[in-house]
């Protein structure tokens, strides 16, 4: 039995539509979209614009051309990071942060004389917003943070969080690399400016997709210049979006692929794919709580996490056990720092860090009891 | 013999697109076709219309909030 327990990285398995629109793409369309104008052409055209409109679809965003597409999540929080901070800034984030933050603030730092104060969260890596506002100051020109940690999958109070930034007038730009497609996302009520997602995790599309809203009044510069098959006699990068932050030409099959996953899942809608992983991670944590040689981080119950769980075993390394749940069990699972030095610190685990179990969509009770009895099993052995 | 035509221009291939999509909504018979050199444009890809659906276009554009200029053409 082969049990995948990785979809914070990424996830494994995709609807079969996306297989089939990339295919299709590939075999043929194959052109290149929004520059040249012959039926192909056209054709990849409208297969990015139906991408986009699912996406602003997805998450309540009234205008689509503020969704712009980038190669990841990562690239979507340097674009935003990057983009909108100026020589002395203030910034404030949480203990919690991926370094896909962590890194563009310290560059930041280095390059911009940009200051950072790093909100601490409590034991289950969840931030208090009354800290949050504490550390606001009159020069901070960014409020950056996780919606749920990759590590612990800690659900953070974000809309409390951006409350208080805009009464403040500053913008909040929201990490949701852990929760586009797993948690409900409406910015038509969201107080968020900005919001990163990963296309490749919870919303079930290709590696190498990603992108940034871009909320209204925001002016970022962008990571890049380039053709854009728009305003072309000109030299200098046009104003207009999406094209201002996407030059060059795109990764059309993945787009293919991401809208065709974002299909599936505004048809399945992320409140049931939130139900179906409720139960699932609900018997997870309590399974692992009950394994008598497991010590666990994070919240325990689904209404605080996203889905993922850090555990280690007793008495034994984290690699060599994550190395004997996958020879021994199938078991595929994450072990280390999960690129998040500073959430480890928070929970107490760095820098040996932790295994981590994160489920998905396509998860089963079914994985989850072979996972839990594998457990059980190494411990006894 | 020369017949009259609109070409819708805009800033870019993604108004285009959405132009597509809400005229087509509208049973509005549209061609996407490259935007002669004439008429310049920002963005290569412009939209033909007939005379006759000139304005149910202007409406449904105007409604979605799509940039957009209208050029008469004669082909």
């Amino acid at each position: 039995m082969e049990v995948y327990l990785d979809n914070a990285a990424t996830s494994r398995r995709k609807p079969e539509a996306v297989y089939e629109a990339m295919g299709r793409f590939m075999r043929e369309t194959g052109a290149s979209p929004g520059r040249s104008v012959h039926g192909p052409g056209i054709e990849a055209g409208r297969i990015v614009a139906g991408a986009r409109e699912r996406a602003a679809g997805l998450f309540g965003i009234d205008d689509d051309s503020r969704v712009v597409f980038t190669l990841n999540c990562t690239e979507a929080l340097n674009l935003a990071i990057k983009g909108i901070l100026k020589e002395g800034d203030h910034v404030v984030t949480t203990s919690m942060e991926h370094n896909s933050v962590m890194r563009p603030l310290s560059a930041m730092t280095g390059e911009r004389d940009v200051s950072v104060t790093r909100v601490q969260a409590d034991g289950d890596g969840i931030v208090d917003p009354d800290d949050m506002e504490r550390a606001m100051t009159p020069e901070t020109a960014l409020v950056v943070m996780t919606h749920a940690s990759n590590v612990t999958g800690s659900i953070q109070p974000i809309e409390e969080c951006g409350r208080i930034a805009r009464e403040h007038g500053i913008p909040l730009l929201v990490d949701a690399a852990q929760t586009a497609g797993c948690l409900p996302i409406d910015l038509s009520s969201l107080p968020v400016d900005l919001l990163a997602f990963s296309g490749h995790k919870g919303l079930m599309g290709p590696q190498g997709t990603g992108g940034l809203y871009v909320g209204e009044g925001i002016e970022l510069a962008p990571l890049k210049q380039g053709g854009t098959g728009s305003n072309s006699s000109e030299e200098y990068q046009p104003d207009i979006l999406p094209d201002r932050y996407e030059s060059g030409t795109p990764n059309t099959p993945g787009l293919a692929g991401l809208g065709a996953a974002l299909g599936f899942i505004l048809d399945e809608t992320v409140e049931a794919i939130r139900e179906k992983t409720k139960k699932a991670g609900g018997m997870l944590a309590d399974g692992l709580r009950g394994v008598d040689c497991v010590r666990t981080y994070g919240p325990p119950d689904m209404e605080r996490n996203v889905g993922n769980f850090s555990f280690a075993v007793e008495g034994r390394d984290i690699a060599e056990t994550a190395h004997a749940l996958e020879s021994g069990y199938g078991i595929m699972t994450r072990v280390g720092l999960q690129c998040s030095p500073s959430a480890h610190r928070t929970i107490g685990t760095f820098p040996g860090g932790t295994i981590r179990a994160s489920i998905g969509h396509f998860t089963t009770e079914e994985d989850v009891a072979h996972f839990l009895g594998s457990l059980e099993d190494l411990c006894s052995g | 013999m020369a017949e009259e035509y609109v070409i819708v221009i805009f800033p870019s291939t993604h108004h285009a697109l959405k132009a597509e999509r809400v005229a087509g909504e509208k049973g509005i018979d549209v061609k996407m076709i490259p935007v002669p050199r004439e008429i310049s444009s920002d963005c290569n890809m412009g939209m033909r219309v007939s005379c006759e659906d000139e304005e149910a276009a202007r409406t449904v554009l105007e409604e979605s909030n799509v940039q957009c200029e209208f050029v008469p053409w004669l082909v």
